[in-house]
């Protein structure tokens, strides 16, 4: 077996045990959650019978093992439950919501991505100019302002203020494209606000870092010229440590279209665990928990596997052994 | 021993130069901070009012020598509010770091020294696990077992913070422990206990200081989100969050009410980053004497 299938099986079997604990987790929540959780979503007029019968349907009166084995069971078929407040398959709230929350997080996700590496390169390249400081500053700025308080300014200027774009709501891209462009303007803006400093920074740093390598120097020698050796030599290798940052940013993404659905009252996932919380539905928020992890070790398996398609150091010192 | 004793002083002080020799920004950094902890403990003395004392007959005062800040919707004093919320966020902020470091670093040693061993696969795992979640879901969930309370708060957002400082450990125990000087106890059958706690814990220390610098500035952050939300610090008690979110209905008739905590939480939030950078850049010898 060569060093590549040896480390992408490693990857692979690692995240599997991570979502096996993930699992295991959401499996605890409405089991070892303190007071009556049945009875918390199922309202606290309900009668006995119904608290039981509820219990049973959850199969909450069987043996701990069987419970397991029958949670694990469901989940492998795909089947997320059914949630006693809502009164709805979990499948179905999911599908409802998760297309609203990719149409804002990936274009941010995107952006952050594409800006931060052209912020970060040209802070490098342009080191210690007035463009390197004012991004340094940019980037120190959007990790210290809280993003609930930047979106409530920003609705108030960009929206009461001067009427520009729309100030709640959303509207699906395959209604009117032209109004979901304008609701998701300051949406996407502020979720890749953050994700868009922490790439830049990881990008100038490295960027100073390669550029102060020997092997930079002699290129230098060697006349080639300063843009080949900036674009083509330097951030070439520069970008290979940011892989890691990007999947860093995937929890950042979730938590913050956590916070700017609930701020600007768009129904997505973000918004649904937020009310989940306050509506005591244990049952969405197990399957909340479970669906976020997963996405985000896919993804981050499969940032891995690119990582160590790119860069063959990191398959023969992390897979070879 | 008088003679040991100056020699730590002045590396003590070396130290405290070299920090502050950074530029003025660090110091601007260290000021806003003393300057809030200042506020933060004489907030009683210097204020003649009680932060939760409702009086509809001032409600919605404008800024005067009397309020400095004006007051809120209830009448009650800004200025006030903001030195005791700093109170809240402060103290929860510390504690949550508090545990969280020593939880994260002791599980970090225990996977590091014992690699290989179940312990470290489970520990890491774990690791990978909450990474995945985001903090703020962690402190959600938590708050689901705990209740909502400033204990609950502390324990809740401290579980958010023990995997990073469970990596870092984890990271600088693992290249410790092939350092020569670790070898040679190992060899001269020092037991692990001496080992680890004379040795790999005083070593990995410093790097554990900067990381709390940095989880001081995001725990903050994260306080004020919880408590904007609701699900924070309670109400009547005051709090940044909370009083971004009391503010927002009377942006256009007193934008300070909203203005002031959020520029605080700013304030305090960036304070702290730099100082975590620049302790980091301090204690690290390979980025001595860069910007």
């Amino acid at each position: 077996m060569n060093s590549l299938t040896r480390y992408i099986i490693k990857r692979i079997l690692i995240s599997l045990l991570v979502i096996v604990l993930a699992g295991v987790f959401a499996f605890c929540v409405i089991r070892f959650v303190p007071g009556d959780p049945i009875r918390a979503m199922i309202g606290s007029d309900a009668d006995e019978a119904a608290v039981e019968a509820a219990r049973r349907s959850l199969n909450l009166d069987k043996p701990i093992l069987t419970q397991m084995q029958l949670w694990f069971g469901n989940l492998l078929k795909g089947n997320l439950g059914r949630s006693l407040v809502l009164n709805d398959s979990i499948n179905n709230i999911f599908a409802a919501r998760i297309p609203t929350t990719l149409s804002l997080s990936i274009p941010a996700f995107t952006i952050a991505i594409i800006f931060g590496i052209f912020f970060g390169t040209v802070c490098a390249t342009h080191r210690g100019s007035m463009i390197d400081q004012i991004l340094t500053v940019y980037i120190a700025g959007t990790n210290g302002v809280p993003i609930f308080w930047l979106a409530i300014l920003m609705m108030n200027f960009f929206g009461t203020r001067l009427g520009w774009l729309p100030v709640l709501g959303y509207v699906k891209p395959s209604e009117d494209l032209g109004q979901w462009f304008l609701h998701a303007v300051m949406p996407v803006a502020l979720i890749s606000l953050q994700p868009l400093a922490a790439v830049a920074r990881q990008v100038r740093t490295n960027m100073l870092e390669v550029i102060g390598q020997d092997y930079i120097r002699t290129a230098r020698a060697y006349g080639v010229s300063e843009t080949r050796i900036k674009y083509e030599y330097a951030l070439r290798n520069a970008l290979i440590p940011v892989i890691t940052v990007v999947a860093l940013q995937v929890p950042t993404i979730i938590g913050g279209s956590m916070l700017i659905e609930v701020c600007f009252s768009i129904a997505g996932m973000g918004r649904l665990i937020m009310t989940s919380v306050s509506n005591t539905d244990y049952l969405v928020i197990q399957a909340l928990v479970l669906f976020i992890s997963v996405v985000v070790v896919l993804c981050n398996l499969l940032l891995d596997i690119v990582y160590g398609l790119i860069d063959p150091r990191i398959r023969l010192s992390s897979g070879g052994k | 021993m008088t003679g040991k004793r100056t020699k730590e002083q002045s590396a003590a002080v070396q130290f405290i130069r070299r920090f502050f020799s950074r530029g003025i920004i660090v110091k601007a950094a260290t000021a806003i901070v003393l300057l809030f902890i200042i506020g933060m403990i004489l907030g009683p003395v210097i204020t003649p009012y009680d932060p939760n004392a409702i009086n509809l007959r001032e409600f919605l005062s404008e800024p005067s020598w009397k309020h400095w800040l004006g007051t809120d919707v209830q009448g009650r004093d800004v200025m006030t509010r903001i030195m005791y919320g700093a109170r809240v966020s402060m103290v929860a902020c510390f504690f949550a770091c508090l545990g969280s470091a020593v939880v994260g670093i002791a599980l970090g040693l225990i996977a590091a020294y014992w690699q290989g061993s179940i312990w470290e696969t489970l520990i890491m795992r774990y690791v990978d696990f909450q990474m995945s979640l985001p903090a703020m879901l962690i402190t959600i969930i938590a708050g689901l077992f705990l209740g909502y309370g400033l204990v609950a708060l502390i324990i809740a957002m401290g579980i958010g913070y023990i995997p990073s400082y469970i990596r870092l450990i984890y990271s600088v125990v693992i290249q410790l422990k092939e350092s020569d000087y670790v070898v040679a106890l190992r060899l001269a059958n020092v037991k692990s206990f001496q080992i680890i706690f004379r040795h790999l814990l005083l070593n990995s220390i410093p790097s554990a200081i900067v990381m709390f610098a940095m989880n001081l500035g995001k725990a903050v952050m994260l306080e004020s989100t919880l408590s904007f939300l609701g699900i924070g610090i309670q109400a009547p008690q005051a709090s940044w969050g909370t009083m971004v979110s009391d503010g927002y209905e009377y942006i256009f008739r007193r934008p300070v009410l909203c203005l002031a905590p959020g520029i605080c939480i700013t304030l305090l939030v960036i304070s702290f980053n730099i100082i975590g950078d620049s302790l980091r850049d301090t204690l690290d010898p390979r980025l001595r004497g860069r910007i």
